[in-house]
C-alpha cells in the first residue's frame, strides 16, 4: 500500500530523518516506537504532506502513486489520514461544518454529490457512537476547549467517518484515560480490515494490548534501528531505549 | 458644484420641506464648513482617512423630488421585516405608518406629523464640530424617522434598505432619527446597497435616543460599489439600566467612513459595538468608535474585526471617556485583524482616556495571518486550500455575524461574504 524508500528530511536546514525504510501493506498493522524527539512524528507529517518539512531525498509511493507529488488535500482523499500527536484548534468552525466540508470533498473526488444532511446526520451519530465520542462536542468549534482525551477520541471519530485506507495514529493513546483507551482501541479495532492498514505511533504497550500489530519498528535518530515482531514492544517495555546508545549511529 | 452651492440649493428647498426648528440649524452648521476650508482641513480624527480624500470631486445633490423605485431583487430578502425604502437618501414612504409597535416614515413628514419628539431630539446628539455632520446638518433635505412608544416590545424587525442608484456623480444625504421610549424593545436593520456603477458620495447622520430600559439592536451593512464613497454617523444617547448592540459590517464600498459615538449618560447602561471588515482590491474603510462612560456602572463591551486582503486599508480608532463620576465603570475593547496578503494594511489605535480610580478597562489588538497550522489540519482532512480559507475566514467572521438576531438577513450577509471571499 505505501513504500517508503530511503526518505530524508529537513525542518529549518536540519535533518530530522535520515534514511527512512518502510514498507506497509494492506491488512498490516505497524507499530513505531522510539524515544523523544527521534522523527516519529516528523515521518507522519511528511506522509500527510506538511510543507514545512522539506524532502530532501527519498520517495514515497503509495497505491501506486508518487505521494511527495501531492497536494496534502489529495493525499488525504487518495485515502491518507493522520490523527494529530497535537490536534489543532480551530475557532469559530464547527466540527459539523468541517466534517461536513471534508466529506464532501472526499466524494467530489470520487465522483459522488454532496451528502444529503440527514444521510450526514446520521453518519455522525452512528461514528460517535462507534468511537464513544460526546455528541455534544459535534456542536462545538474544532477541538476549542476540548480536554486532551476528547481531542484524540475526535481524532478517532474523523477517521471513522473518512474512512481511509492508511490511517497513521500519532500518540492517539497518550491522553486517553483507561475506558476510553478501550473504546476507541475497539473502534480502531472495528474499522480496521483487510483493505487498509494502520501505523501507530506510540510509547506504551498498553495500547498493542488492544490493537495488535504485525510489526514493531524503533526509530532513532530519523532511522529505523530495528524490525521486529510484536514481542519488540514488550522488549522495549522492559528494557527501554538505553540498549541504543551502544549501538554505532 | 461646490458645497456653497449645495448649501445654497438646500436653503432654498428646506424651507418648505422643514420647520423653522430644523432649519434654524443650517446657518451655523454651514458657518462651520465655510470657515474651516473644507474639505482641506486637516482633523485629527480623519488622520487616514482625510477630509479631503471623501470629499473632493464634483458631485451632484440630489432633487428629493425626483426618483424612482429600484428593483426588489437587488434588496435582502427577510420576510417578517417591516421595510422603509429610501433612494439616494430620500424616503420614499410618503406616509407616516404605524405598525407592529413602531412609527416610522420619512422625517419631513415626521418633522410636521410628530412635531414634538422630532424637535425634542432632532440635532440634540450630534456633534456639530465633527465636519461632515455639519455638512449634513446644514445641507440634508431627507431622512427616516422611526420611534416606539413607551412600554411597547415591538414584534418583527424594522428594516431599512438605502440605495444608491443613480447615473451621474451624485450626493446624497439623509439625518436619521430614532427614539426608543422606556422599556421598549426593538430591532433595526439597515442595510447600505448600491445598484450604480456611478461615483457616489454619500455622508448619513443617524441620532438614536434610547430611554431608560429599553433594549436596542442595531445592525448596518455597508455593501457597495467599489467607487462609491460613504460616510456615516451613528451618535447614541443611553438612558438608565438600557441596553444596546450596534454591529456594523462593511463587506463592500470605495471608502467607507464610519463613526460610532456612544454616550452612557445614567447609570447601568449596557452597550455592545460589535463591526466586522471584509475589505479587498482598493477599499478603503475607517471606523471610528467613541464611547462616553459618563455615568457610573455601566458596561461597554467592543470587538471590531477585519479581514483584508489585495491593497485594502482599515482603519479602526477605538476611543473610550470614562469620566471622573463614571466610577465602576466596565469596558472592553477588542481589535482583531486578518492580512491576507501583504499588500494589505491595517492602522489601530486604541484611545483610552480613564479618570475614574474605581474602573474595569482593557483592550488589545492583534494583527496575523490565517493560522497555518489550522490550514494543514484541515487539508489533512482532505479540504482544498481555497474551502479552508473559506472556512477559516466565516469562523474569524462568525464572532460577529452570530450577533445578527434575524436569521434570514444573517443568511444575507453571509452569502455576500462568501461570494466576496470566493473572488
Ligand atoms: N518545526 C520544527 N522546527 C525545528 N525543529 C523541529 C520542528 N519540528 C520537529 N523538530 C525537531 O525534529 C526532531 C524530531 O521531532 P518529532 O516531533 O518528529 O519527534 P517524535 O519522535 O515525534 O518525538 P515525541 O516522541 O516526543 O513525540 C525533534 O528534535 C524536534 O525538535
Ligand atoms: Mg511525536
Amino acid at each position: 500500500m505505501i513504500k517508503i524508500t530511503d526518505l530524508h528530511a529537513n525542518v529549518e536546514g536540519k535533518e530530522i530523518l535520515k534514511g527512512i525504510n518502510l514498507e506497509v501493506r494492506a491488512g498490516e498493522i505497524h507499530a513505531i516506537m522510539g524515544p523523544n524527539g527521534s522523527g516519529k512524528s516528523t515521518l507522519a507529517s511528511v506522509i500527510a504532506g506538511r510543507d514545512s518539512f522539506e524532502v530532501t531525498q527519498g520517495e514515497i509511493e503509495f497505491e501506486g502513486k508518487n505521494l511527495l507529488e501531492m497536494s496534502p488535500e489529495d493525499r488525504a482523499n487518495a485515502g491518507i489520514f493522520l490523527s494529530f500527536q497535537y490536534p489543532v484548534e480551530i475557532p469559530g468552525v464547527s466540527m459539523t461544518n468541517f466534517m461536513k466540508a471534508a466529506v464532501n470533498e472526499q466524494r467530489k473526488y470520487k465522483g459522488l454529490e454532496p451528502i444529503k444532511p440527514a444521510e450526514f446526520l446520521k453518519m455522525l451519530r452512528e461514528k460517535a457512537a462507534l468511537t464513544g465520542m460526546d455528541s455534544t462536542l459535534i456542536s462545538r468549534p474544532v477541538n476549542e476547549g476540548f480536554s486532551g482525551g476528547e481531542k484524540k477520541r475526535n481524532e478517532i471519530f474523523q477517521m471513522a467517518i473518512l474512512d481511509p485506507k492508511l490511517a497513521i495514529l500519532d500518540e492517539t493513546d497518550s491522553g486517553l484515560d483507561i475506558d476510553a483507551l478501550r473504546i476507541v482501541s475497539e473502534g480502531v479495532n472495528k474499522l480496521k480490515s483487510p483493505d487498509n492498514a494502520l501505523i501507530l505511533v506510540t510509547h506504551y504497550q498498553r495500547l498493542l494490548d488492544y490493537i495488535v500489530p504485525d510489526f514493531v519498528h524503533v526509530l532513532y535518530k530519523g532511522k529505523i534501528v530495528k524490525s521486529a515482531g510484536k514481542e519488540l514492544a514488550l522488549e522495549l517495555e522492559e528494557k527501554g531505549y538505553d540498549w541504543l546508545k551502544d549501538m554505532d549511529i | 458644484m461646490s458645497y456653497k452651492d449645495i448649501y445654497d440649493i438646500a436653503a432654498n428647498l428646506s424651507e418648505s420641506l422643514f420647520p423653522c426648528y430644523i432649519n434654524c440649524f443650517r446657518d451655523k452648521a454651514f458657518d462651520k464648513i465655510k470657515n474651516s476650508g473644507f474639505p482641506d482641513f486637516k482633523q485629527e480624527k480623519y488622520k487616514y482617512t482625510p477630509l479631503a480624500s471623501i470629499f473632493e470631486g464634483e458631485y451632484l445633490p440630489v432633487n428629493p423630488y425626483e426618483w424612482k423605485k429600484p428593483a426588489e431583487s437587488d434588496f435582502p430578502e427577510v420576510s417578517d421585516a417591516i421595510k422603509i425604502y429610501t433612494v439616494n437618501g430620500v424616503c420614499i414612504n410618503n406616509e407616516i405608518k404605524s405598525e407592529s409597535g413602531f412609527v416610522y416614515g420619512s422625517l419631513v413628514l415626521a418633522s410636521r406629523e410628530c412635531e414634538e419628539i422630532v424637535e425634542k431630539h432632532y440635532n440634540h446628539l450630534a456633534d456639530n464640530t465633527d465636519l461632515p455632520a455639519a455638512l449634513n446638518i446644514a445641507t440634508a433635505l431627507s431622512g427616516v424617522f422611526v420611534a416606539v412608544a413607551p412600554g411597547v416590545e415591538t414584534t418583527r424587525p424594522l428594516m431599512i434598505i438605502n440605495i444608491v442608484d443613480s447615473d451621474s456623480n451624485i450626493f446624497s444625504q439623509q439625518h436619521n432619527l430614532f427614539v426608543f421610549g422606556e422599556n421598549s424593545i426593538a430591532e433595526i436593520i439597515e442595510c447600505n446597497i448600491g445598484i450604480s456603477d456611478a461615483s457616489t458620495l454619500t455622508n448619513n447622520l443617524s441620532e438614536i435616543v434610547i430611554a431608560q430600559n429599553a433594549q436596542v439592536d442595531f445592525t448596518r451593512v455597508h455593501d457597495k460599489g467599489l467607487l462609491s464613497k460613504h460616510v456615516s454617523a451613528d451618535y447614541i444617547r443611553q438612558y438608565e439600566g438600557s441596553s444596546f448592540n450596534h454591529s456594523n459590517i462593511i463587506v463592500g464600498g470605495g471608502l467607507v467612513r464610519q463613526n460610532t459615538e456612544v454616550h452612557l449618560i445614567e447609570k447601568h447602561c449596557y452597550s455592545n459595538l460589535y463591526g466586522l471588515v471584509i475589505a479587498d482590491e482598493k477599499q478603503h474603510v475607517d471606523n471610528y468608535t467613541f464611547i462616553d462612560h459618563a455615568a457610573p456602572e455601566c458596561q461597554s463591551n467592543e470587538l471590531y474585526k477585519s479581514i483584508l486582503n489585495d491593497k485594502a486599508v482599515n482603519v479602526f480608532n477605538g476611543r473610550i471617556l470614562v469620566r471622573p463620576d463614571a466610577q465602576k465603570t466596565a469596558a472592553y475593547q477588542s481589535n482583531k485583524n486578518v492580512l491576507l496578503n501583504t499588500g494589505a494594511k491595517i492602522y489601530t489605535k486604541p484611545q483610552l482616556e480613564i479618570y475614574a480610580d474605581d474602573v474595569k478597562c482593557s483592550h488589545g489588538a492583534t494583527v496575523g495571518q490565517l493560522n497555518e497550522e489550522a490550514m494543514f489540519y484541515m487539508q489533512s482532512r482532505g479540504i482544498s486550500k481555497s474551502t479552508a480559507q473559506l472556512l477559516l475566514m466565516s469562523g474569524f467572521a462568525n464572532e460577529i455575524l452570530d450577533k445578527i438576531k434575524n436569521p434570514e438577513f444573517k443568511e444575507f450577509v453571509l452569502s455576500r461574504i462568501e461570494k466576496k471571499i470566493r473572488n
